[in-house]
């Protein structure tokens, strides 16, 4: 017991470790062999686990490995186009200037279900609005409206919009962040003039957001 | 960039240690498989009882490298190596001829699969 308990303290270590290594992204927007190797990690670090007559070794290796080759492969994408398109494939267009590819729509077994359903997650209810349509590398859909159908912004209008900058949770749950603060352009004095002038103390503020022209937000804390 | 150098380091490291360990199960494996050699050759030719000290050393020098094959070999396989040669001596103190020469037989046949699977081969690859 004690020595599953030790082996499992230590993959966990380990997979927080490789993901760490393999950086910060979300499943949805990994590649199909980054994603294949995150499934492999897990199902490798299962077997020393489950197993105390294999050494853990043999699970560390394996996950050491994918881990590194997955690293050294992406550095290497980012250098070299084609090994980047050899691995990852390239974005298939399947509704260009307004026509559905039929024949991509085939080879990628897409059915024109499957081609609605994407579309309508991504709001478009009506085929005639789009101009393009594209499959990417990661298997999402990333589509361009026709210009008719495209909603007009601020440039497009001839207005002008303030920029606010970011608005940034600057304290939470009574903890001021630093990192918020100078992301605005504030400082803690500031914040604590706010704090005093509404007879709140630190403790008191559930969030505080603000942004660079120094327009902010309280939440209390409830009693 | 930093990750990619920690990568190519980690990954060297490994392919450095996947070497060494060959090296060193083809070592030890070798340096059993004599020694148990010749306790069958002593067997054969003289009394039993002068193989114990022997077989003695040599399981002294199995348990020596068993905490190092425990790191990639299933311990199951090691256990078993293990309960063999426990068996061997107590064939050599008691004179049982027949039985030593089959165990020590089988211990040598382990230890050359152990080092079978080690070993960087095609047929172990694929």
């Amino acid at each position: 017991m004690t020595i599953s308990l030790i082996r499992t303290i230590l993959l966990y270590i380990i997979i927080i470790l490789a993901v760490r290594l393999m950086g910060k992204r979300q499943i949805s927007e990994l590649q199909t062999s980054e994603l294949v190797v995150t499934f492999l990690i897990s199902d490798i670090a299962a077997i020393p686990m489950q197993d105390t007559g294999q050494p853990l070794v043999s699970g560390f290796i394996p996950i050491a490995v994918l881990v590194c080759l997955e690293i050294i492969l992406s550095a290497i994408m980012l250098k070299n186009s084609k090994f980047r398109k050899f691995i990852c494939g390239k974005p298939i267009i399947v509704i260009n200037n307004g026509k559905i590819e039929q024949r991509e729509l085939k080879r990628l077994r897409m059915s024109t279900e499957d081609l609605f359903e994407q579309l309508r997650q991504l709001d478009v209810f009506n085929i005639q609005d789009i101009a393009y349509a594209i499959i990417e590398t990661n298997g999402k859909m990333s589509i361009l409206k026709k210009a008719k159908h495209q909603q007009p912004d601020a440039s497009a209008l001839g207005i002008t919009i303030p920029d606010h900058g970011i608005d940034a949770v600057v304290i939470s749950d009574g903890e001021i962040s630093d990192f918020s603060i100078s992301l605005c352009g504030l400082t803690k004095e500031w914040v604590y003039g706010i704090l005093e002038g509404k007879n709140l103390k630190l403790n008191d503020v559930f969030i505080m957001t603000a942004n660079k022209n120094r327009n902010y937000y309280i939440v209390k804390k409830e009693d | 960039m930093k990750r990619i150098w920690i990568a190519a380091i980690v990954l060297s490291a490994i392919i450095s240690c996947c070497i060494l360990e060959t090296v060193f199960v083809d070592k030890i494996i070798d340096n059993l498989h004599g020694q148990l050699n010749e306790a069958e050759t002593i067997a054969k030719t003289s009394e039993l009882n002068n193989t114990l000290e022997l077989v003695n050393n040599t399981y002294d020098d199995w348990i020596k490298s068993k905490d190092v094959f425990a790191l990639f070999v299933s311990h199951g396989t090691l256990e078993e190596i293990n309960q063999s040669f426990v068996v061997l001596i107590s064939y050599a103190e008691n004179d049982e001829f027949s039985d030593f020469l089959a165990e020590n037989s089988k211990i040598v046949s382990m230890l050359d699969q152990l080092k079978d699977t080690e070993f960087l081969t095609i047929k172990n690859i694929l």
